[in-house]
């Protein structure tokens, strides 16, 4: 090994003089990190080929492309694509540490510093033990060139002649396709996205308010979002404050733990003039992203705005999100209403005792939650695979319906009683009442818990046993520390915390966007190799964390990667990259007897 | 500082850094292996068309099993571990049911039926490869008996366990590993291609 080192000694000296005197003649030109190889020469069609080589793993002619991996597993071109590894904005990820290293342009032709896993590393090791990176073990490369890119791509190989780690597969890729995939990866992530200051000082948030929302609830979510941004800025400012001591003058400015501003984006009239009101605030005040928000409709409006402009938007407390397989740029709590209906599609086919039902008779009100509960009902009903469709009464605006309507709906066809999908809060209690007086004459009814509000508590005893609610929040009483200690920050803070849990959800916010962006000591000369800047570069990748790649598209990879999080309204929120609805269950419960009932589980929190 | 005193330090810290760096690069990191015995928890779990599967008896038969954990949206791991069932079923071509590949969600909430059928898709599985899920409880019971405990998808790591049907012993792969790696194991636990 020693022998290597002196072996190797002089032509590292000639490449460091090399690499030095390219960088002099870069540098000196454009200042650092201009300079880049752009693809403003790369038209339109080229970016959305070569977008889709990347995101979808086809060549420009529609086939798949051809993947090896682990030197000689041939993958089909549809189990995955670059995206699966280095992420959507190419900055790459960290999973059973394997480090995907970025992709992008901006940091492929530059020279580049990795830290591999120490030797003695073992797997199963958390890690936090990534923080602490061996000294000295750092592998260089220079910057790339198109044509030492393609040859990387296609033979493994970096420009060093380093063999990559064999988790990055070896495609075939034709000429005039890879000129495609290399002029795309010079536009990913090239540019820092809008809302972030220039120096790093600041990034811009704005929040939603839309329509007329309650004074107190537009309260209760201003000041949870400004009591986020105060214990940001707070941690932030101490840092750099202790930063700026110790005479590190060669600090660049990306060094910055950028403080957060918000500012709220109301939006007034009716729904369709949204739309325009947004376009207007960000025109004016470009945000990075949006954070929290309330609306006194559905979220769509704001959801499409955030969609077209890709700005992310983070946990609109609302239960009228949009519900996606491919959206990118909304992550909501839950699918809102729409998930007691599948909650309830779940419990009810997949459960012994209630599976074999009559037949189902569905009420629904005329109102937009209603209707997403039908909504999520019957898609999840049909894709159970049952063809047993309900049969759907839609109510008009202020109607009402007596149980004997209901039952005379069913009885004529059917021997066996109904099970009844009463999605009205209006009404709803009368019904429950005139059922419980013939037991015999339903098998079950299910309710929201959402619709009914502060109804629910006055479902009649005698309708208890029959009636199944479904409930999206948790039911254990909160004695957990983190409950504990998450309500105490808010109290502290004097912050409300009203009955349609703003607050108590926008706690989350904490994690979710925090942790991206969490102040860590930074350490210029951890690995002793003179130049903090590129290492604390290459360690913030390594933790998933936002610093000094603040791309909108990065944000969402690292909020992919986190870990699940506790919650005080849910029993689980929980991550993955591309996922974007954090809470993915719902009780189904009953009330239990007396005057105070309580909430007795019927089911798990996911049905399965 | 002004742009040419910035450049003549960037200059000088590029002629060094080089210097600091050890010239051994790290190999990669090889994969373990083991000889195991593991007690199988008493689950019922769901597989990719919704059916209730006990997996004590998907696991003590007569055929060889591989046994992952993988989840539905997970990066750089899943694809090779997946893409290496892949492999294998091709390998056996018409006999892919000669094994019993066994891939358990870490992630059930999210991994639906309809979402590992959708995974299966993607990674052209044949018959023999099931994607099992569960409630958080059962599925944290199956992570403990094989001593793959990941209490949270962030600590992901590879393993892939070989069951011998003759003896009942598995071999545990700790680590990533090629296809003829793999193959190698598992002939030598008594799987037939
Ligand atoms: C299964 C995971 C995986 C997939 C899929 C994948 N990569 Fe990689 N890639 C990696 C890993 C891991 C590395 C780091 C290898 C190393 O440094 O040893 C890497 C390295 C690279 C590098 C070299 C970076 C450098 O600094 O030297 C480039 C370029 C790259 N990948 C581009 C791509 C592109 C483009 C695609 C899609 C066509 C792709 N990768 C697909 C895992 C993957």
């Amino acid at each position: 090994m020693r022998n290597a080192r002196t072996k190797n000694m002089l032509g590292r000296i000639t490449a460091a003089l090399l690499t030095a005197l390219i960088s002099l003649f870069l540098f000196s030109f454009t200042g650092w990190g201009a300079g880049l190889p752009t693809a403003s020469g790369a038209d339109s069609e080229t970016l959305r080929l070569g977008e889709r080589m990347y995101r979808d793993s086809l060549l420009p002619s529609g086939e798949p492309m051809t993947a090896f991996l682990r030197g000689d597993v041939q993958v089909p071109g549809t189990a995955f694509s670059c995206v699966s590894c280095h992420l959507r904005s190419g900055i790459g990820s960290l999973e059973g540490q394997i480090l995907s290293t970025p992709t992008n342009g901006t940091k492929l032709y530059k020279p580049y510093y990795q830290y591999p896993l120490p030797q003695n590393w073992e797997y199963g090791k958390v890690r936090e033990g990534m923080w602490d990176m061996p000294e000295s073990t750092a592998i260089y490369r220079p910057a790339y060139t198109d044509q030492t890119l393609a040859a990387a791509l296609r033979g493994g190989v970096d420009p060093t002649g380093r063999e990559l780690n064999s988790a990055m597969p070896r495609y075939q890729i034709d000429d005039s396709s890879m000129a495609i995939l290399i002029a795309y990866l010079k536009t990913l992530s090239a540019e820092i996205s809008p809302g972030v200051d220039k120096e790093y000082k600041y990034i811009r948030f704005a929040t939603v308010v839309a329509g007329d929302v309650p004074a107190e609830d537009r309260e209760e979510m201003v000041a949870m979002l400004e009591g986020i941004m105060a214990h940001h800025n707070r941690q932030g400012q101490i840092r750099n404050r202790y930063q700026n001591m110790g005479g590190n003058v060669m600090k660049p400015a990306s060094f910055n733990n950028p403080l957060f501003t918000i500012t709220i984006w109301q939006l007034t009239g009716p729904a369709s003039s949204w739309r325009a009101q947004l376009e207007e605030h960000y025109r004016k005040e470009p945000v990075f992203a949006l954070l929290g928000g309330l609306s006194a409709g559905d979220w769509q409006p704001i959801h499409e705005f955030s969609e077209q402009n890709k700005i992310p938007c983070l946990l609109p407390v609302t239960d009228l999100p949009v519900v996606s397989d491919t959206d990118w740029y909304t992550l909501y709590f839950s699918k809102g209403i729409y998930q007691e209906g599948e909650s309830a599609a779940r419990f009810l086919a997949l459960n012994s005792d209630t599976a074999d039902t009559g037949r189902i008779i569905q009420v629904v009100e005329d109102s937009q939650r209603a209707r997403a509960l039908a909504n999520g009902f019957e898609d999840t009903w049909r894709e159970l695979g049952r063809t047993d469709a309900p049969e759907t009464v839609h109510l008009a605006p202020g109607e009402t319906i007596s149980a004997a309507k209901i039952l005379s709906l069913s009885r004529h066809r059917e021997k066996r009683p109904p099970v009844i999908l009463l999605w009205t809060a209006a009404g709803a209690l009368p019904v429950l009442e005139s059922l419980a007086a013939d037991k015999d004459s339903v098998k079950g009814v299910y309710v929201s818990s959402t619709l009914l509000k502060q109804e629910l508590w006055k479902i009649p005893e005698k309708a208890r046993d029959f009636t199944y609610i479904s409930y999206p929040y948790r039911v254990d009483n909160e004695s957990d520390f983190f409950t504990y200690n998450a309500r105490s920050w808010m109290k502290k803070r004097h912050i409300p915390a009203g009955e349609k849990r703003i607050s108590t959800h926008l706690y989350a916010l904490m994690n979710v966007l925090l942790d991206p962006f969490r102040i860590v000591k930074q350490d210029f000369n951890r690995a002793g190799l003179g130049s903090g800047d590129v290492i604390m570069e290459y360690q913030f990748e390594m933790m998933m964390h936002v610093r000094r790649n603040y791309y909108r598209d990065y944000l969402f990879d690292v909020i992919g990667m986190s870990g699940d999080l506790p919650s005080i309204d849910f029993e689980r929120l929980s991550f993955g990259p591309g996922q974007r609805y954090l809470s993915k269950g719902c009780f189904i419960v009953q009330l239990s007897a007396g005057s105070k009932p309580g909430l007795i589980k019927k089911s798990d929190w996911v049905v399965l | 500082m002004t742009r040419t005193s910035f450049t003549l330090l960037t200059l000088l810290i590029l002629i060094l850094l080089p210097l600091a760096i050890d010239p051994v690069l790290a190999e990669e990191i090889k994969y373990k292996r083991t000889v195991e015995n593991y007690t199988i928890p008493d689950v019922t779990l769901v597989n990719q068309n919704g059916a209730r599967v006990k997996l004590k008896d998907l696991i003590t038969s007569s055929k060889p099993v591989v046994l992952d954990f993988i989840y539905g949206t997970c990066t750089t791991i899943c694809p090779v571990l997946s893409a290496g069932y892949t492999s294998l079923q091709r390998k056996l071509g018409e006999k892919s049911t000669n094994v019993h590949l066994i891939s358990i969600t870490i992630d059930p909430e999210h991994d639906t039926p309809k979402v590992m059928k959708e995974y299966l898709k993607r990674y052209q599985a044949r018959p023999g490869w099931d994607f099992l899920t569960g409630s958080r409880s059962d599925i944290d019971k199956v992570m403990r008996a094989f001593d793959s405990y990941i209490p949270n998808k962030m600590y992901h790591y590879p393993v892939n366990l070989i069951r011998d049907p003759k003896d009942g012993t598995w071999v545990r792969i700790l680590g990533l590993t090629s296809t003829s790696e793999f193959m190698n194991e598992y002939k030598k636990a008594g799987g037939i291609i």
